[in-house]
């Protein structure tokens, strides 16, 4: 008898048809069939699909962005004071002076050809701004997304399991605190607690390795996923409650199983589902709390790129980013759902 | 020979608004090896609490607070939170929940689930569990064995799950099976076909059987015996045939009085008045006594218990006698 | 008296007289949580009002002889880089900051209840439409928007307010709509508009109060997250402008004296964590209250 959980023994298998058998032959024909027709595929093209209005409503969101203030646009980005050539310079050099279906159908087919505009201030392309930046926002949100799992998964858990006890109470009362604390603030706070005094993390800035990145990424990290952790805690532990007193609980402990297979195979495993769902809402406002994160710690990501643009009134990088931005949270909304869909075998068949 | 099963002054509590009350106020019963128990009851009575209570697997909020569970004239460890399952003879017993669909966990095949028990239970290896398992889907008539061992719970039909709960809790090799209206969210045609399926395991398996019900109509074809709970406990014991015939307690013929009988179609249902009074408010005395029609001054004051009326008959009743004397002179059948 | 009825073959889902749940004043009484909320929110909100009253001086008068001071019997909780006592722009900012949190979730809050109630009961195209519409500005990461359009609105109070009005009013229509939705499904909902009562009449007697409740419970943690957002932007300098006080630009300056005075930079914090929690403890005690039983 093993004595270690086996998840291999409950991990869901590929197939959602009543009646297909797992082929045990590993022959490439039939497997390429089967992929082709699975639900699985089907669900992934059928997300993807989805996604394509939402995609082109950003794009339109994000050209009409300046053009909500009624008047001039380039009178907006330069001011009231500002002289009238300036503002007739400007007006031709965003090509505001076109009429604006043929400005949409010039910022479409730019988009389509990896074209963001040229930024007022560098005199640049905005698309050759953006890489870098990328690099590190993605970083920082990678490594806050690790963070905010790793505390909240065994809090909520422990909540869940030891609900209306002291450990419960001592978990809501963290996550509240938690719900009101701006993350920037914490930041400031974190730094002169570990920065400034104690050299323990750097002040601020990227690093030049691998290793210095991640060390940098640190700090930042940890405030990044304290704009999301209180709420996920409240959320999840509220499904793992469900989960947790749930009938297929007691039906395997009725066959005797021991509590921690019970533990890891059955709740466990479909705990997961709500917490990917969960993850998933979250975040993109974990994402666009990066904005300020970054500019506490001086990170030279997309943030920081669009405050520098605001204080410049560069309105292309503005734009650009925020396209970007928005490109990102529907990419990582599609892939929580995939995972979801992965890990829940209900939806694959609906 | 001593009982199978022996259940001794069971007491459960629930919390409800902050306040807990009693949900199972004193039940004791025993199982003979091979024997068959109905307990019949509204919802509500505390029912399914009690098998809960036996296997232990109480739901948050319940407590198990005083009684004793024997298996085979070993006595369970009872745990406050009644939730402990860690004894060997704990796997003696093995439940069957009413929905089948919330009892199987949704993310794994029910193969697998079926033979999750033998293989980590039993110790059984890898090929024999699933061998173990595709046996039995098909003792429990799932025609296709080997295909439907990958399916997901939520792709079958209600009752294709409920014959795979079934399996499932064979799948531990138990000697008592606890139902929990394993047939209230199915088709008549259905509930049938399962119950013919638990009659057959018990006589090809000698499986013992306590079967919990709201549902006259099946009792008669499930167990020997039957036992009627009214708010938390039995009010009336005894050979189901019996009883049926000739109830002892005015609550038993009432429910037998509301029930339609698809045999004597001229037989008008009558239901029985007042409602079912509410746990945290429990009328004193005989708790029937607001709605029973033989209901004296004594009843008002005295808390009745189960009293024998006859031979393996008991009736929490002051009056049974009044009432077998009126079914005799108007020949109630 | 009222009877028991049987179904077919057995006795199903009996009536049954239940204790009386007790009033919502009540509830709300016994409730720690609401209790603890309505106190702490009550305090601060106090406090905030009185400003004029127990700040002791005005939150822009500067004394550059008595610049960075600690806390004293003049100046309770010391002065900034300019000489302004700390206490008094705390509470004159706190009284901003709220004002302008409660009011940014107005507009919000009406149109998102208002729009979600429409989509959930009337459904076909505007639910389409507008559940995209939603869909796509919840594309964008919250304070991406908010920052974006302060930059093009302009900044200060009026950018913030017509920032949130854009892109707060969604969740406020999502939740609503499934309520809605809900709602509607209910068998005594169809009875009343079967009995001939109007669809608006039907809308507002009975489906509003019920759906209302959760977008209720929500503004209340959305109001949290306005606060936190009206902060930041002034720490970002794109919200309340100087030399009105602000929670946020107060962390941003005390920021640049963090080695040798922190409690610039941490008090007004601390400030915005109480209001958190005294709001998120009212939201949390209203939702156990107006929980349907």
């Amino acid at each position: 008898m093993s004595s270690r959980a086996e998840l291999g023994d409950m991990v869901p298998t590929t197939t959602g048809h009543e009646g297909d058998m797992v082929p045990t032959t590993g022959r490439a024909a039939p497997f390429i069939r089967r992929l082709l027709t699975s639900p699985g595929l089907r669900y992934l093209v059928r997300r993807l699909l989805l996604s394509i209005p939402v995609l082109f409503g950003v794009i339109v969101v994000t050209f009409l962005l300046l053009r909500l203030v009624p008047g001039d646009p380039a009178r907006t980005l330069l001011g009231l004071h500002a002289p009238a050539a300036a503002v007739a310079a400007l007006r031709h050099q965003l090509g505001l002076d076109e009429p604006i279906w043929r400005q949409f159908w010039r910022y479409l087919y730019g988009l389509a050809h990896g074209n963001l505009g040229t930024s007022i201030e560098y005199q640049g392309p905005v698309a050759s701004l953006i890489p870098p930046c990328l690099e590190v926002t993605a970083s920082l949100v990678l490594v806050a997304t690790l963070f905010a799992v790793v505390i909240t998964v065994p809090l909520a858990a422990l909540a869940a399991m030891r609900q209306d006890r002291a450990p419960d109470h001592a978990v809501r009362l963290f996550s509240l605190m938690g719900l009101g604390m701006p993350s920037f603030w914490f930041g400031i706070i974190l730094i002169v607690l570990l920065s400034v005094d104690v050299h323990v993390f750097p002040v601020g800035g990227y690093g030049t390795s691998f290793w210095t990145h991640l060390h940098s990424l640190i700090l930042p990290g940890l405030c990044a996923a304290i704009g999301i952790v209180p709420v996920l805690i409240r959320s999840l532990r509220v499904g793992m409650l469900e989960v947790l007193s749930a009938d297929y609980v007691a039906t395997a402990r009725a066959k005797g199983l021991r509590p921690s297979r019970v533990t890891f195979v059955h709740v466990a495993r479909n705990a997961l589902i709500p917490t990917v769902t969960l993850l998933g809402i979250n975040i993109a406002y974990l994402i666009g709390g990066t904005v300020v994160i970054e500019r506490v710690f001086a990170l030279n990501g997309l943030g920081n790129l669009m405050l520098n643009a605001i204080d410049f009134r560069d309105f292309p990088v503005v734009q650009g980013v925020t396209l970007i931005y928005a490109l990102g949270v529907i990419i990582v909304i599609l892939l929580t759902d995939l995972v979801t869909a992965r890990l829940d075998p209900r939806i694959r068949l609906k | 020979m001593t009982p199978l099963l022996e259940v001794e002054d069971l007491v459960v509590e629930m919390r409800r608004h902050r306040v807990a009350f009693r949900a199972v106020d004193g039940v004791s019963f025993a199982l003979e090896r091979g024997g068959a128990l109905a307990i019949v009851g509204e919802s509500g009575c505390g029912k399914s609490l009690t098998l809960r209570a036996v296997m232990g697997l109480l739901p948050s909020g319940g407590r198990l607070s005083s009684g004793r569970v024997v298996v085979d004239g070993v006595a369970l460890p009872v745990e406050a939170r009644g939730r402990g399952r860690g004894h060997r003879q704990h796997r003696r017993m093995s439940i069957v929940f009413q929905d089948a669909l919330s009892a199987l966990s949704p993310v794994a095949t029910v193969g697998n689930q079926i033979a999750e028990a033998p293989r980590h239970v039993l110790g059984l290896g890898r090929a024999e569990s699933r061998e173990r398992a595709i046996e039995l889907l098909r003792l429990v008539g799932i025609p296709d064995p080997e295909r439907r061992y990958h399916a997901y719970p939520h792709e079958l039909s209600g009752g294709t799950r409920q014959r795979v709960m079934i399996a499932i809790a064979l799948s531990s090799e138990p000697a008592i099976l606890l139902c929990d209206e394993p047939t209230t969210a199915l088709d008549v045609t259905i509930q049938t076909q399962i119950l013919a399926l638990l009659a057959e395991l018990r006589r090809e398996r000698g499986l013992s059987l306590v079967f919990v019900t709201h549902d006259l109509g099946v009792v008669s074809q499930v167990a020997e015996n039957v036992a009627v709970m009214y708010t938390g406990r039995f009010v009336e014991t005894g050979p189901t045939a019996e009883v049926l015939a000739a109830p002892r307690h005015p609550y038993t013929s009432g429910l037998l009085a509301a029930a339609p009988d698809v045999d004597r179609p001229e037989h008008e249902p009558v239901a029985i008045p007042g409602s079912l009074p509410d746990p945290l408010a429990l009328p004193a005395g005989c708790r029937f006594h607001p709605r029973c029609r033989f209901a004296t001054a004594e009843c008002l004051t005295t808390d009745v218990r189960l009293q024998p009326v006859g031979p393996g008959r008991q009736s929490a009743c002051l009056h049974s006698d009044v009432l077998a004397a009126a079914q005799a002179a108007v020949g109630h059948d | 008296m009222s009877t028991t009825t049987a179904d077919t073959l057995g006795l199903d889902e009996p009536e049954r007289e239940v204790a009386q749940r007790p009033s919502v004043g009540s509830r709300a009484l016994h409730s720690p949580t609401f209790m603890a909320g309505a106190t702490l929110t009550a305090t601060i909100v106090a406090l905030v009002l009185l400003a004029p009253v127990i700040g002791r001086y005005s939150p822009v008068s500067q004394d550059l002889l008595h610049t960075l001071a600690g806390p004293s019997g003049a100046h309770w909780l010391g002065t900034d880089e300019l000489g302004r006592d700390i206490w008094s722009r705390l509470l004159y900012a706190g009284r901003t900051d709220l004002q302008v949190g409660v009011l940014a979730v107005l507009f919000p809050f009406s149109f998102g209840v208002f729009i979600g109630t429409v989509c959930g009961y009337f459904g076909g195209a505007i639910d389409t439409v507008v559940m995209r519409v939603v869909d796509i500005v919840l594309a964008f990461p919250f304070y991406v928007l908010i920052i974006a359009l302060v930059f093009v609105v302009g900044v200060g109070t009026h950018g913030i307010y017509i920032a949130f009005a854009l892109t707060d009013w969604v969740i406020y229509a999502r939740t609503t709509r499934s309520a809605t939705m809900v709602a509607r499904s209910l068998d005594w909902v169809a009875a009343a508009e079967g009995g001939g009562l109007s669809r608006t009449r039907v809308l507002w007697r009975h489906i509003l109060p019920n759906t209302i409740t959760q977008a209720i419970v929500y503004a209340m943690s959305d109001i949290v997250l306005v606060i936190l957002a009206v902060v930041t932007l002034g720490y970002l300098g794109l919200g309340i402008q100087p030399p009105a006080p602000d929670w946020g630009s107060m962390i941003s300056d005390g920021q640049n004296f963090i080695q040798t005075n922190q409690w610039l930079a941490a008090v007004p914090g601390m400030a915005v964590v109480l209001t958190g929690i005294g709001l998120s403890l009212l939201g949390d005690g209203l939702a156990d209250i107006l929980r349907p039983e």
